[in-house]
């Protein structure tokens, strides 16, 4: 089988994304026995007229949000050239945490100097708002995470790279994955455009605290209490996003004591992960009097900022941008 | 007017490039951050205890900072459980954050991803052994493993709440995290080892930067020590003055502003003497430390004394040395760390009683000195964020090693991919 040529690429975002697939090179196995990496400009130093003289590359790995005028040509010209378009990562499948300075929108004060006319450095403008990579072009795949656990991120390499016929095993991986995509990979079909390297369920169905009864009298901040190392944190009011939130990462955080911030993005059958969560929690108020519901909701702050913390620019069904807004190029000189 | 651009440049966390302007007169050279986080913006309106979470996206020192930033802030102190599990998960990110810089310069004349029959062919009197760099990527893969057991994640930890951390460890991670330890050290031993073989000067366009200031945080001390470019030291204020004491310069060519002293005044870039400007990170403390506490460090800096005298130039192999000898003292401080009596404790945490509504940590993070202060209503939620981070600090620095090594390469526009290596290399140890 000819080896498949592989681009890593991160617009707006950290190196998080791309130093889980150097330790996966590193820990899992040579990435390159069945790929070769043609363009990767943060290890490689790859240059744009390289991918051209490359011909099409089999698969991009894109991650990072699109903040910038550059990162949407580096989206565009990708896309062109790659006949697979993976958002790897909550940056590029969701907008991430880049996307959460669209809760304060632009000022005078804070507007970059270089947005004057006659910017001589050519220095890329800012988009109106950060967008995710399918806002931009086509995506067939998404790996989630912040970042990506090696698992998914090892599956998608496997599943779209390796075809199935790779060295190392995944059945652990794939037990995790949604029948359908699971029995793509191990028979080495290409899975459906679309599919999601994650769980299909909450991530409730693989945190490993005990669930009981969700009913709330009181709701605290993280910092208030010590939870239960057991139990689970909805239920010892603390605000924990696992219930809206895509399975995948097996409760990475909660297994921590930390609350699930949503980093997989919202699980399959929810339509907005805020709504779920505003909606779930205020059924399951412990009062039916209407000023404790009062004094209870009161303890909640800042739930845009916490329900959408990595999926503000595609999850919010009041945010979601148009068509129109997505093509077009900046325009904020 | 001709422009140049050497794009993309390797190993830089936000995407970069350098151009090159000709108009007539000398070269001028910018080196331009094309990307902006605008992390006030991200942080303004969140209940502060998420800040931690948050702030990761710069690096995983950013979580601890932000951590002991909101220790402050609400006025407890974490147990010593708590202290040595952050400090543990703090050493090991100096091992992999210096050890990733390492095996990015050591195969920087090479692609790391080649197949390993064809790189074995390719072997030329620059090459490092393929065996060496597999090595340290393995040492890292280790590494991350302990980042995760004491962070709860490897890249973005999650482990360091206000008064402490979120969790006991289980009884199987205290062996794992021995055997690690032990690992790492061995291997930093060895890579010493090599290194002094491979010479870093002589793998890498090597020059000395012209004398800035440097800025450290010496020991567990909370006072900000500004020392000459012989290492002397000039003068020291309280940390939790930082941001009184340091200016922000922003220029149009750029989203990454430029750090300085501020009663000194910004000099630009382009003025014959800068007293303003000052870098952080490895070879600054290198260079103000006196001696060096880990005995096996202490043998390296013994060996380090004899070949480069007391204070070590500034210069870029010394840099890179600088990041040898912090891995030693990181792989040292590990195997300490790691033991179970100093990860084990009654108490993992103190919950907060209180607000009061503005916090403040600086620490030495593996690429230089952090700050964050941080300023909440009654409530808790952000008001307004300050934020320090090493690529700021050294962005005056970069640019000055960019212009440099423009300048002194007199045919850099006949072969500008070996400009572009030079600047490359030259940059990754700050």
């Amino acid at each position: 089988m000819p080896k498949k040529k592989l681009a890593v690429y991160t617009a707006t975002g950290c190196a998080a994304c791309e130093n889980t697939i150097l330790d996966i090179h590193y820990d899992l196995g040579s990435l390159t026995r069945s790929a070769d990496i043609v363009f990767w400009p943060y290890v490689l130093g790859s240059q744009w007229d390289g991918l051209n003289e490359q011909g099409p590359v089999d698969v991009c790995f894109f991650a990072g949000a699109i903040r910038t005028e550059a990162d949407r040509i580096a989206a565009v010209r990708l896309r062109s050239n790659s006949k697979l378009m993976v958002a790897c990562g909550a940056c590029a499948a969701f907008g991430g945490l880049p996307s959460l300075t669209d809760l304060h929108p632009e000022t005078p004060e804070n507007r970059p100097e270089h947005l004057d006319e006659g910017n001589e450095f050519l220095l890329p403008k800012l988009e109106s708002r950060v967008f995710a990579l399918e806002h931009i072009v086509d995506v067939d795949y998404f790996v989630p995470g912040c970042p990506p656990t090696r698992d998914f991120l090892w599956a998608a390499i496997q599943s779209l790279v390796y075809m199935g016929d790779s060295p190392t095993r995944i059945s652990f991986t794939a037990s995790r994955l949604p029948m359908a995509l699971a029995e793509s990979i191990t028979s080495g079909i290409v899975p459906p455009r679309g599919s999601v390297f994650a769980g299909e369920k909450a991530v409730c169905a693989s945190c490993s605290r005990i669930k009981e009864e969700k009913k709330f009298r009181g709701f605290y901040r993280p910092y208030e209490i010590d939870p239960d190392s057991g139990r689970c944190l909805l239920e010892q009011g603390i605000l924990c996003q696992g219930l809206a939130t895509r399975e995948g990462c097996g409760g990475l955080c909660t297994a921590v004591g930390a609350a699930c911030r949503g980093c997989f993005g919202k699980a399959e059958a929810v339509f907005d992960p805020g709504a779920k969560m505003v909606s779930a929690v205020s059924s399951t108020f412990d009062s039916t009097e209407a000023s404790e519901i009062e004094g209870l909701t009161k303890t909640f702050v800042d739930l845009a900022g916490t329900f959408y913390r990595y999926t503000l620019a595609t999850q919010c069904a009041l945010r979601t941008p148009n068509a129109e807004e997505a093509k077009h190029a900046p325009d904020n000189s | 007017m001709r422009r140049t651009i050497l794009e993309p440049l390797r190993w830089m966390e936000e995407l970069a490039r350098v151009m090159v302007i000709e108009n007539g007169g000398p070269p001028k050279t910018f080196l331009q951050v094309m990307t902006k986080l605008n992390l006030s913006r991200m942080c303004i309106g969140r209940p502060v205890e998420e800040l931690p979470r948050i702030l990761t996206i710069l690096s995983p020192a950013h979580h601890l900072v932000s951590a002991m930033a909101l220790d402050s802030l609400f006025n407890v102190t974490p147990p010593p459980l708590a202290v040595n599990m952050r400090d543990a998960l703090l050493q090991t990110l100096f091992f992999v954050r210096h050890m990733r810089k390492l095996y990015f310069f050591l195969s920087s004349h090479s692609n790391p991803f080649e197949d390993f029959s064809l790189s074995q062919r390719n072997i030329d009197q620059h090459s490092v052994p393929r065996d060496l760099i597999d090595q340290i990527m393995r040492h890292v893969a280790l590494a991350q493993e302990a980042t995760k057991i004491l962070g709860g994640r490897a890249d973005h930890p999650i482990s360091a709440v206000p008064g402490g951390v979120s969790r006991f460890l289980k009884q199987p991670y205290y062996d794992r995290l021995s055997e690690i330890g032990r690992s790492c050290l061995s291997f930093s031993i060895k890579l010493a080892r090599v290194l002094a073989d491979l010479k870093p000067e002589e793998l890498l366009y090597d020059f000395d930067i012209q004398p800035i200031l440097s800025l450290t945080i010496p020991g567990n001390s909370n006072e900000v020590q500004v020392s000459d470019s012989s290492g002397e030291l000039t003068c020291q204020f309280p940390a939790d003055q930082i941001f009184e004491k340091i200016g922000f310069q922003k220029e149009p060519w750029t989203y990454k502003p430029f750090a300085f002293l501020k009663e000194k005044g910004w000099n630009s870039l382009d003025s014959e003497k800068v007293t303003s400007i000052y870098f952080v990170g490895p070879l600054a403390r290198l260079k103000s430390q006196k001696e060096i506490g880990f005995p096996l460090s202490g043998e390296n800096w013994k060996s380090f004394e004899d070949t480069f005298g007391s204070t070590p130039t500034f210069g870029i192999a010394n840099a890179y040395r600088a990041l040898q000898v912090e891995i030693f003292q990181a792989a040292g401080r590990m195997v300490d760390l790691y033991r179970q009596e100093s990860l084990t404790g009654p108490v993992i945490r103190n919950i907060p009683t209180e607000i009061k509504g503005e916090g403040f940590a600086a620490i030495e993070s593996p690429d230089g000195l952090i700050a964050h202060r941080y300023k909440t209503d009654s409530r808790g939620i952000v008001e307004e964020i300050e934020i320090l981070d090493s690529a700021t600090q050294n962005n005056a620095l970069k640019c000055l090693i960019a212009k440099k090594v423009v300048e002194e390469s007199a045919d850099w526009n006949h072969d500008p991919k070996l400009t572009k290596v030079r600047i490359e290399e030259a940059l990754l140890p700050f």
